[in-house]
């Protein structure tokens, strides 16, 4: 029988069910396969991330059971990208990366320049301030932010999917990036 | 470095809670976005397990809809008419000589040209407010009305204008049977807010999926098939996007939906706006079929323009709804013909002129006509000032008849026909008409090839307008479960009272003994919510096919009692006796299942049929059936039976 549940799905791979994998990939590989492409560009890599995908999948639950299994492998697609990018110093960025970078780069604090910034925010634990500046968010800019930053979908497609023109997109996620620069300034962690 | 901390952001956002990201993920269109907020001002509700599984047992059927309608549909190889909706058909000789409307998209089209003629070609008129943000509420119960001559059918916005497809391949040039001139029209109406594209005899409407103040977009996932609203998810998607600025029209943008991206690509399937033809008027206008039937039938006591003079038969249906004429010239300036000087129109072939159109015309007629042909033998035609052939026509005048020639293929000729003549709609709909081929159309919906029937088809008369409503007598919902009969609705205790033995149940679902020691399942639920222990829970639905499905063959447990409902319908009915009995359902599903481990492929098909009794006012009597694709012996086999409420 066809699974289509995620539970079902969680259950199967419990149960070391490697047919599984493969309808992982027909229920979310366009979720992932849109994350790697957004971060890696080349379709070579995409490809050879694919498999990655399913594996980190495979070899992570168990022991983890996610909750969402849709976002859970989209931090999978998201992390696999990323460290192939790291691996691969000398690859090109895709161009959506790039100018979601060049975005989030709004966000820093002006006196961090020059700074590892991260670096001072290890014990300030960034990754908590931004979820509650995520939660924190109303929930049509929430919904904005979090597809585009984290699930890179650009500005354009965003506006179509939602109906909206493309300025005003922008001028939510522009708003949005704002509340996390003086936030990040509040936390007084940079130098 | 700035790039640095930018890149450590972009990962630390990776940490996200799954919740959030889970969120994002699922309010992937504009409804789901503006109902976020609502849903957070909502009591909370809790759902109990029955009705959840109640619910997503429908939602899920819906979610999956192949309309076995657009399967089924009659392809006349004379005329490749493919629209999944209304079909129709000329042969040799077609005259406009009767108007039916037979389909939603009718409905739709005929309502907007009706509101049109009242108000005349002026752009606007009595405009009620800005375009207003569209009404995002999608009722898809609105499928299921009882839709008859009398059903009032209103429009509140509607618009008119024109697009030119190029691309023979293209979404809309398939579906309406070839490129050209086609017309859209859109409303938003009581029904579902639709866009209608009509070329020729040929339909295609879908519904709107989303929009803004300024734009409407409609999703080819649900579209009308004669009077139903279908979704239909599995098929690939297209998007077309109407953009309005004030009482204008100011484009049209379709996409396919590229699903390895997630969005939609707009570089493909392109259609031309044809900028000269729109109208976007914001009045309410309310008709019923069978006004506009009797309007486009060309009766003058409908006919709200007595102005029309009528010296014969005159057969220029859509023209005729006002005193505006049909001009035969090069420019509408030139030589206007008058509806009262054409009396019949033709479409005919034969091997001397091919594809041709023949008018019929009185002698003043013929002499307006002489006059233009004598100044150049390739003419325009223009209805009601569009333009509707663009010089390259040649007509002849002998005697009374003129002849249009020079058509290029029955569809070119057609396509002028229909915008001259009301339609000649022979109302006709192909089935398929036993199991083998119903399978075989079945196993190309999923792709599973193993099948090669040979196809049968037969003509069949497709009563739209008349769905079978249930009477409202008991028999109608009793089920005789190995002689003993139960009726719909009943509750738990009940059917213990009546001999049966449970042998698992719990809230929502269980199984059940007859005295003859066979089982079958059911589904039950709270739905007066007045139970106060699972006993009073009310029989929803009773499933006969047990564990049939762990075996591969698919077949039948042998321990299943027999069961017959109201018409001694069985589970050996075929789909097409059932349908003959009960009448075309409101609504199909249609979903697939797949077993790869066992090489098990098998389809599951519901009829939905509305009912009304005093107890459930707004209720479906639903069967599933089960047609077992890789079985040796194929048969689509009845095996579910149930209530539902809106």
């Amino acid at each position: 029988m066809k699974i289509t549940k995620d539970e079902q799905i969680i259950e199967a791979l419990f149960n070391r069910d490697e047919g599984i994998l493969e309808q992982i990939s027909n229920k979310y590989r366009k979720i992932y396969v849109s994350v790697l492409r957004q971060i890696l560009g080349s379709d070579e890599d995409v490809f050879e991330c694919e498999n990655d995908v399913l594996l980190a999948v495979w070899n992570s639950v168990p022991p983890n059971k996610p909750n969402n299994l849709a976002a859970y492998i989209a931090k999978l697609a998201r992390n696999i990208s990323i460290n192939r990018f790291k691996y691969n110093t000398r690859q090109k960025r895709a161009v959506g990366y790039t100018v979601v970078l060049h975005e989030l780069s709004e966000c820093i604090p002006d006196n961090s320049f020059g700074k590892d910034y991260t670096e001072h925010f290890k014990d300030k634990e960034l990754g908590q301030i931004l979820t509650d500046f995520v939660r924190n968010l109303d929930d049509e800019t929430r919904v904005l932010f979090v597809r585009r930053y984290f699930y890179l979908e650009s500005v354009g497609s965003l506006a179509k999917r939602y109906g909206f023109t493309e300025n005003k997109v922008s001028v939510k996620l522009y708003r949005a990036r704002n509340k996390l620069h003086k936030i990040l300034e509040k936390e007084e962690v940079i130098i | 470095m700035k790039d640095r901390n930018a890149q450590n952001l972009f990962e630390t956002l990776g940490e996200l809670p799954e919740d959030i990201l889970n969120e994002a993920l699922e309010t992937d269109n504009a409804l789901k976005l503006h109902s976020l907020g609502a849903k957070k001002t909502q009591k909370i509700i809790v759902i109990h397990p029955v009705l959840k599984r109640f619910v997503s047992v429908c939602v899920c059927l819906a979610i999956i809809v192949i309309s076995l309608l657009s399967v089924w549909q009659y392809k006349p190889q004379e005329a490749p008419i493919i629209n999944e909706g209304s079909s129709g058909s000329v042969g040799s000789e077609v005259k406009g000589e009767k108007f039916e409307i037979d389909s939603l998209d009718k409905l739709n089209f005929y309502s907007v040209k009706k509101a049109i003629s009242e108000i005349g070609f002026d752009p606007l008129s009595s405009k009620n407010g800005e375009a207003s943000l569209v009404n995002l509420t999608q009722n898809m119960n609105n499928s299921f009305k009882n839709i008859n001559a009398d059903t009032p059918f209103t429009i509140t916005m509607y618009c008119y204008f024109k697009i030119y497809l190029d691309d023979p391949q293209g979404f809309l040039a398939k579906k309406l049977g070839g490129t050209g001139s086609v017309d859209v029209v859109v409303t938003k109406n009581n029904f579902e807010n639709m866009i209608t594209f009509k070329k020729g005899d040929n339909y295609y409407s879908c519904l709107q999926d989303s929009g803004t103040a300024n734009a409407m977009s409609f999703s080819t996932y649900k579209y009308i098939e004669g009077f139903k609203l279908v979704e239909n998810y599995s098929q690939e998607n297209y998007e077309f996007t109407v953009y309005f600025e004030g009482d204008k029209v100011t484009g049209i943008k379709s996409g396919r939906f590229n699903s390895n991206i997630g969005i939609y690509d707009y570089t493909v399937d392109k259609i031309k706006f044809v900028e000269n033809y729109n109208v976007v008027v914001y009045q309410t206008k309310t008709v019923t079929i069978g006004q506009l039937e009797k309007l486009f039938s060309n009766e003058k006591d409908i006919l709200d323009d007595t102005t029309v003079s009528v010296d014969g038969p005159v057969v220029l249906g859509e023209a005729a709804l006002t005193n505006k004429t049909v001009c035969l010239a090069e420019s509408q300036k030139d030589v206007i013909i008058k509806n009262s000087d054409i009396l019949s129109v033709t479409g005919k072939y034969d091997d001397a002129n091919g594809y041709y159109i023949e008018l019929k015309l009185t002698e003043k007629g013929r002499e307006l006509l002489k006059e233009s042909v004598k100044q150049s033998n390739f003419i325009s035609i223009y209805v009601n000032n569009f333009l509707i052939t663009d010089n390259y026509i040649v007509t002849t005048v002998v005697n009374d008849t003129a002849i249009f020639t020079r058509f290029s293929s029955k569809d070119e000729m057609l396509e002028v026909y229909n915008q001259l003549t009301v339609v000649d709609n022979k109302n006709k709909i192909g089935r398929i008409v036993d199991n083998e081929s119903f399978l075989h159309e079945m196993s190309k919906l999923v792709n599973f090839d193993n099948y090669n029937f040979s196809m049968e088809m037969t003509n069949y008369v497709y009563d739209h307008k008349n769905p079978k409503k249930l009477e409202n007598k008991p028999s109608n919902y009793e089920v005789k479960i190995d002689g003993v009969n139960i009726t719909f609705p009943i509750r738990v205790k009940d059917l213990t009272a009546q001999g049966f033995e449970p042998v698992r149940y719990d809230f929502g679902i269980g199984g059940f003994k007859t005295k003859q020691g066979n089982e079958f399942s059911v589904y039950c639920m709270d739905f007066k919510h007045d139970a106060k222990t699972k006993e009073d829970y009310f029989v929803t639905q009773v499933d006969f096919y047990a564990d049939a499905l762990s075996g591969k063959s698919g077949m039948v447990n042998p321990t299943l009692p027999d069961f017959c409902l109201f018409e001694d319908i069985n589970k050996d009915i075929t789909i097409d006796e059932f349908i003959k009995k009960l009448g075309e359902p409101h609504k199909i599903y249609q979903q697939t299942y797949e077993d790869t481990s066992i090489e098990l492929r098998q389809s599951l098909v519901t009829f939905y049929y509305y009912f009304s009794t005093p107890e459930i006012p707004n209720g479906y009597l639903y069967v599933n059936f089960r047609p077992i694709l890789n079985s040796s012996s194929p048969n689509n086999y009845l095996f579910s039976v149930g209530i539902s409420l809106h």
